[in-house]
This record gives structure tokens, sequence and C-alpha cells, in this order.
């Protein structure tokens, strides 16, 4: 085989000549490096722990010392959010990632091969699909309980990461067999036959970059989508357990003062919806990209 | 030029889909031949079965389809016998094809070097070093202007003529002997067309390779191809060198070809000037009748039209028809 550079598909790879990034990825860029910033940096930029409590100070307006104010506990809200985007990221970074390599490969599988291993595949999709999400997650909930974290996993953590991974590989399942279905018959994939390639070499080269090219584009929004699973999780009180910080769970604890002190429900909320409104941003530049070449 | 023996041999090819309730022959017998250094044009309607007979001697036919019957043979090298030929290992022995659309014929995430050096290596088994030397060459012999330079770019950076020539370039990698074309340029403007006609041309005088061309524009075969087969249904119906054929057409469907194309001189159709369409549709693989297949169509049908099955016979040593009534077509 020859380096990964030449498998790489063409999204990833440096065009010959590098034209401007649109506006909009750039804005997109900028609000995920924040946020990763934030993450591998959280115990820099915070002053305290997130579980500091000051029953002194509960409820405090935002002022200079508390930039978004303190919770019910007196907890710096600033503090946690920051430390909050480690677990989501984790989390949704990982579970996507699994994903999309399970999903990937067994839509492969199916496209490829066909016959008796693609009606097995998808036949397990359509159960999956057919199955409620909260209900699953319940029942491994229930299984496995949300546990004291897994290696570099947290408290809570690997339930959400099994289900979300779980349910999340069906549609690159889906989307990656479609395409390779579509891209086998295409010219060019006949053409590397006719010249002689072998079919794993076809396979690799031919088809798979190119039928990973729409998976890229949705996988950028997954994770926003994994993110909000998560914090929706949190905020029922299954996902992360408190004390740890996460948006959802921010959200519930800031709900009884919402009318008083919105501001506790609102920042978590704007997290979550920044975050999102990112990944979508990048995903959507990528998408024109791919469109256009 | 030529040598007595033909360079391929394609003797009742069928190609087979099966459809749910049976199956259907939509390539059904064909035989043709072409000499070292010579062109032969294909022309038939969409859905004729001409670009599955290229496809079927490339090894490159769709799931469905399958090689029910017939033989092909190549010869070793140019005044060889043929000899047996496996279509689905066509590239290592020296046959490949040209694809219509070069806009989906060159994978989108690969160098144009990288495609171009790809056939070498897998054709030739040589180094990648040296393929990536041989492939500047190659792509230098196709007229590609600048070939260092554009061996970086990817597809969607170059012009439909110039992907062709790409394509072309990547079809010569392994040095073949026979060089398929499916419709090649079809998709691309007259300027272009002619170009590339052009180079095909010339690299089939220089290099002595036998190509097989696929298409439905009469002017094209007229421009490329020394002998024509026209296609009907399945069948090849008329055979014979490109100048008798398109002006002395010996099968009732060539003639109404040949009236059906537009001309700036219309005059010279049809006897009062207008362009003349052929009524009715070509039929589908699954209702082939018995017979003469364009009898449903033709004006000059008789009860003998379809009392037997249609063959192709010799009406001077070098012509072929199927048509009955060959000796009553005419231009007029």
């Amino acid at each position: 085989m020859t380096g990964a550079a030449d498998s790489i598909p063409a999204v990833l790879a440096a065009p010959r000549a590098r034209q401007r990034l649109p506006r909009k990825a750039l804005v997109g860029l900028a609000i995920v490096a924040v946020y990763v910033f934030a993450a591998l940096f959280a115990d820099v930029i915070t002053r305290s722990s997130p579980l500091d409590q000051d029953l002194l100070n509960r409820l405090d307006g935002p002022s200079g010392s508390h930039l978004l104010g303190t919770d019910a506990l007196g907890r710096d809200v600033m503090t946690r959010l920051i430390h909050s985007v480690r677990v989501d990221l984790r989390v949704a970074v990982l579970a996507t990632a699994l994903a999309v390599m399970i999903g990937s490969l067994l839509g492969t599988v199916a496209g490829f091969f066909g016959g008796i291993v693609d009606t097995i595949v998808m036949r397990l999709a359509d159960l999956v699909l057919a199955f409620p999400v909260l209900v699953l997650f319940l029942a491994v909930l229930g299984a496995i309980g949300p546990g004291q974290g897994w290696w570099f996993l947290g408290p809570g953590e690997p339930p959400v990461i099994i289900v979300a991974t779980g349910v999340g590989w069906v549609v690159y399942a889906r989307l990656v067999r479609g395409e390779i279905l579509r891209i086998r018959q295409l010219d060019y994939v006949l053409a590397a036959r006719a010249g002689g390639l072998s079919e794993r070499r076809v396979l690799l080269r031919h088809v798979l970059p190119n039928a990973l090219n729409q998976t890229i584009v949705y996988v950028v929004v997954d994770v926003g989508l994994v993110v909000l699973a998560l914090a929706s999780l949190s905020f029922l009180g299954l996902g992360i357990p408190i004390p740890i910080p996460e948006w959802g769970a921010m959200i519930a604890d800031g709900k009884p003062y919402l009318a008083t002190h919105w501001w506790l429900v609102v920042a978590p909320g704007l997290a979550i919806g920044a975050l999102g409104i990112g990944l979508a941003l990048i995903g959507d530049s990528l998408d024109d990209r791919l469109k256009g070449s | 030029m030529t040598s007595d023996w033909p360079m391929l041999v394609v003797d009742g090819l069928r190609v087979a889909i099966a459809r749910a309730d049976r199956t259907v022959y939509p390539v059904d017998g064909v035989s043709f031949s072409v000499a070292p250094g010579e062109c032969l044009g294909i022309v038939g309607e969409s859905g004729s079965g001409k670009s599955l007979t290229l496809k079927a001697l490339a090894g490159v036919l769709p799931r469905v389809a399958s090689m029910a019957d017939g033989s092909v043979r190549l010869a070793p090298a140019a005044g060889d016998e043929p000899a047996p030929f496996d279509p689905t290992a066509a590239h290592s022995n020296g046959v490949t094809m040209v694809f219509q659309e070069p806009m989906t014929a060159l994978n989108p995430t690969m160098r144009i070097g990288d495609l171009v050096a790809e056939s070498i290596v897998v054709q030739r088994g040589v180094r990648r070093a040296e393929a990536r030397r041989n492939a500047l060459e190659l792509m230098r012999e196709v007229g590609i202007p600048d070939p260092e330079s554009r061996a970086q770019a990817w597809p969607h950076e170059l012009s439909g003529g110039l992907r062709q020539r790409v394509m072309i370039a990547m079809a010569l990698g392994g040095g073949p002997r026979v060089l398929l074309c499916d419709e090649p340029t079809t998709a691309l403007d007259v300027t272009i067309q002619d170009q590339i006609l052009r180079l095909i041309d010339r690299l089939r005088r220089e290099r002595g390779l036998s190509v097989v061309f696929v298409t439905h524009d009469l002017a094209v075969i007229g421009q490329i191809a020394q002998r024509v087969a026209v296609m009907y249904a399945g069948q090849i119906i008329e055979e014979g060198p490109v100048a008798e054929v398109l002006t002395d057409p010996r099968h009732a469907y060539t003639q109404n070809l040949l009236r059906s194309i537009p001309t700036v001189d219309h005059a010279s159709r049809a006897g009062d000037g207008h362009l003349v369409a052929i009524g009715g549709a070509p039929p589908d693989p699954g209702s082939f009748g018995f017979g003469c297949r364009f009898s449903p169509r033709c004006s000059m049908t008789i009860d003998a039209c379809n009392a037997e099955e249609r063959r192709l016979v010799q009406i001077t040593s070098w012509r072929t028809t199927a048509c009955l009534r060959h000796a009553e077509v005419s231009r007029t």
C-alpha cells in the first residue's frame, strides 16, 4: 500500500492552490477552538475548583470575582461551565468516534459484499432504530450503573458512551452503505477495475475515500447532537451524577431560580447552543466544499 | 498496417441480465473482429447494447449482468494468431477502456499523477518512482501541457478535455493492444471533441492500437473509424467500411438513422429535405421479437422479414447486412 496521504478524503487534503476559508468556516472554527482551549486548560484558566462551595456568597450576580455569578451552593458558575466542556466534549467526541468507526465498518462490509451480510447488518440497524433510546439507556444504566468512571472516563460517562455508540452507528452504516452502492458503479471504479486493480485496492483507494466524504460532514454535526443528548440526560438526573459539572445538570440546578437568577440557566444553555452552532458551521462549510469539488 | 490475423475476435457474444421473472439478453449474439491498427466504430441508439458489449470485453459488466455465451480471442502480439482471452483479466492481456463521462471517470480523491501512475504500477509491475516518470511521459504523449504541475492537480481542477486526456493516459498505462472507447467524446463540446478524436487517431497510428469506438454519433464514426458496425436491439445488423455504409446503407435501420441526422444541407437527407424521425422506440431487451427486430418500426416490412431469425449475410466481399430487403434500401 501507499502512504496514508493518498487515501485521505479530498476535504481533508490540502488543495493545490489553497482557497481562503469562507467566513462561516472561520467563525465555526473559532467557536470550537474556544471550547477546545477551555477543555485543555480548564485548570489553568479557572481560579478555584468547580466543586468549591461558598455558602456565604450563594446566588451572587455576575461580578468581577465571579464573572457569571454563583449558584445556589455558592459555586462559581464560570468555573463550572469551563470544567463542563471537558466532560461534554470527551463523551461526545468519543461516542461519535466509536459510532463512526463501527458504523462505517459495518456499512462498508454490507455495501461491498451485499447478500446475507447486507441483510443482517441492515436489519440490525432497523432494530436499533425501532428501539426507544431512552428505554435502552435506562436498561444500560440499570445494568451497569453510573459507575465511578473507567480509565480516563469520569463517573456516569461509560453508560452514555455505550448507548450513544450503540445507537449512533446506525446512521453511519446506512450512509456509508448507500454511498458505496452508489460509488461502486461509477465510471472511475469501473475504470479502476478494468485497469486491473485488486478488489481490495479498489475498495480502499477508490470506493472508501469517496464514501467517507459525506460521513465527515455528518460527524461534525453529530458531536453537537451527542452533547445535546448528554445534557438532556444529565438534566433528567440520569447522565453525569452530581456534583460533577455538566451543562445539563447545571440547567437543572438553576431551574428553580429561573425567575430571579436567569443566568444560571441561560449560561449553560448558551454554552450548548454556541458549541452546536460552531460545529454546524464547520459541517456546513465542509458540505459546501464537497459539493463544490 | 493490417496483417492477416485480426487483433481481436468476438464471436457470438451474449450478455445476460437476470430479471425477476426471466433472463434477458441485451447483447444477443454479437460478432466482429478488429485488425491491428484499425478502428472499428460501433453505432447504435441508447439501449442497443453497444456499451454493454464494450463492458463485457473489458470485464466490467455491472453486477446484474454476466457474459452468457460467446468467445473472445485476442492476438498475443500484432500479427499473431488470436488466442482465447478472459475479459475479467482484460487489463493484463492488453485490453483497456476509456469511459464516457470525464466528470465521473476520475476518482475525485486522487491526484492526477497518482491516477496515471497507479495504472502503470498495476499493469506493468514497475516501481513507484519509475511509474511516476512514466506517467509524466504518458501525460505528455496525450497532449497534457505542463504535466509536472498537472500531476499535482485534483481531477476537479481540470477541464473536461484535459480529464479525458488523463483517462486516455491511464488507459495507455499498461501498453495496451486494444483500446475500448465508450463514447469518450459525447460529454465534450465540439472543438474539444475534435481534439480528442485526433488524439485517439494519432495514438492508433503511432502505437498500432486496435480501437473499438462506441458512439451514437454517426459524424464521429465518420471521422475516427475505418469500419462501422451498426447495432440494434442487441445485435449487429450491418457492417462495412465507413465511407460505404454512411453513403450507401444496406439496412433499413441504417438508412433511417442517416435520415434523422440534422445537417446544414438538409436537401441531402430525405427527399423533401426534412429531418425524418424514426417512429416508435427501440424494443426493451425483454420483448425482442422473432425475425427482424427493427420490423415494427420499419416502413419496408413484409411478412418474410419476420419469417425467420435474421442473420448477417455477405453482400459484397467486405460488407454484411441482416436486412432482407437490402437491395431496395437506398438513400432517396
